[in-house]
């Protein structure tokens, strides 16, 4: 083999190497890059959560205590006896990363109060039983406003919760 | 190229051939190059960098978070009711925790924290007083309050489960030198509770408008607390060339209401009912 060839042939190895190289560093890159962008928005939806969950049981609180402490609305059946619900509730903070963000709204509403009377215990109501809810729907891509229409269409989420209570005497 | 070898030859480099010529050209693009390269990574690592830490304190403002609002969650619903002693930005309030309910077989001594579930001092308020109709109750009142780079205080002070002497939440790290060189937080990084708030929801309630009486009013009226705490957290980091630019800003907004389970008629002989909202008067 000439001089010629293995000059050559000497180049392209590097040139190889070089190439190998610039990709598995390119791959580590984005790879970290990504990892580190997935968790955050795992964390935003965590966050979703989390913010929704408190506004739920806190919301199921208010009408307990509608409940047992008013007359008016103990009194109306209309009320108790329907179902009700919250304004829909943002869980983004709008001011949140100087408001850089498509926010997230839930709908938290609760099931007709239930009457709950067993004949056994000569006691009439035994207790009342409330059920509520929350959904949203998680963006495809959660916090980014500038994501197209269509990649809006993400994971639908529900909590439900229940609980039950006595009126004090 | 007689013009360059003229040029080379008025400034004083007339023995320098067109090779050195083309060798300067080449020079310049690869360290055009070389820097450009340069800078693209350190731009990367610092984006990295950035990343990393800033993922890192939100998580961790996320654990504050929820560790705040289920302890403030067990407070107010341990408690017999709640008043405001001063309002503003930074508001005061204090809390009524009675052990007159027997929680836990009345072992509550609030007094001292080795003996009852209960995890904090109060004033003792209850229990140094008496009132003229009813039996001796004990329990008294905590405060709460806040301060932006503590977070939540109990009896002004911060609790031991958001300690950061413990290290379990760092609101703002130290400097970049000593042992703490490699801290996760530095001075860059600052978690704060922006605000934390208390009100009566109900207050604002259709149905207080039926009632006739302040009595009920204020019973029906103060039954829920609403909490509402914001949490900030900002990385100010002026030498970035990166994604987030230099200022940084992350907040969360938690909110939820509580209805004491002690509250009103809910026990018998309830102290802090009959004396702050009957108005019934108290011997001291």
């Amino acid at each position: 083999m000439s001089k010629r060839i293995r000059k050559l042939q000497r180049g392209a190895i590097d040139l190889m190497g070089i190439a190998v190289g610039l990709t598995i560093i390119s791959i580590t890159a984005i790879g970290t890059s990504y990892s580190l962008l997935y968790g955050r928005q795992a964390l935003i939806q965590q966050e979703h959560y989390r913010t929704a969950l408190f506004k739920l049981r806190g919301f199921m609180e208010e009408e307990m205590a509608r409940m047992r402490f008013s007359d008016y609305y103990r009194g109306n059946q209309s009320w108790w006896g329907a179902p009700n619900d919250l304004a829909p509730y943002s869980l983004d903070v709008l001011t949140d990363r100087d408001g850089d963000i498509r926010p997230t709204y839930a709908t938290i509403y609760r099931d007709p109060i239930e009457y709950v009377d067993d004949a056994i215990t000569r006691m009439a109501p035994d207790y009342f039983r409330i059920t509520a809810h929350a959904e949203w729907t998680e963006a495809a891509i959660p916090g980014i406003t500038t994501a197209d229409k269509g990649d809006d269409a993400g994971r639908d989420q529900q909590i439900t919760l229940r609980t039950t209570f006595h009126l004090p005497r | 190229m007689s013009f360059i070898k003229s040029v080379l030859r008025k400034v004083g480099l007339g023995t320098l051939t067109r090779a050195a010529g083309f060798t300067l050209f080449e020079q310049t693009i690869v360290i055009m190059i070389g820097s450009t390269a340069l800078l693209g990574g350190w731009a990367a690592y610092r984006d990295f960098s950035m990343q990393w830490r800033v993922s890192m304190a939100e998580r961790q403002m996320d654990q504050y978070a929820q560790a705040a609002m289920s302890e403030m969650i067990n407070v107010l619903q341990w408690s017999m009711g709640s008043q405001q002693l001063a309002g503003g930005r930074n508001p005061l309030w204090r809390i009524a925790i009675g052990e007159y309910v027997n929680e836990n077989g009345g072992f509550n001594a609030g007094q001292d924290l080795g003996s009852g579930h209960f995890p904090y001092i109060h004033d003792g308020y209850f229990s140094s007083t008496t009132s003229l109709y009813d039996p001796p109750m004990t329990g008294g009142f905590i405060t709460l309050s806040h301060r932006s780079n503590q977070g939540i205080l109990l009896n002004g002070r911060q609790p031991e489960w958001a300690n950061s002497r413990s290290g379990m939440y760092v609101w703002r790290g130290d400097n970049r030198s000593g042992p703490n060189e490699l801290a996760a937080m530095d001075r860059r990084d600052e978690m704060s509770v922006k605000s934390f708030s208390i009100d009566f929801p109900l207050y604002q309630d259709p149905a207080t408008n039926v009632f006739t009486d302040e009595i009920s009013r204020k019973k029906f009226g103060e039954s829920v607390m609403k909490i509402t705490l914001v949490m900030q957290y900002r990385y100010r980091a002026e030498d970035v060339i990166g994604l987030y630019g230099d200022d940084y800003i992350r907040e969360r907004v938690y909110e939820t209401s509580v209805a004491s389970l002690n509250f009103g008629e809910s026990i018998v002989n309830n102290r802090y009912f009959q004396e702050f909202i009957q108005g019934r008067l108290i011997a001291h």
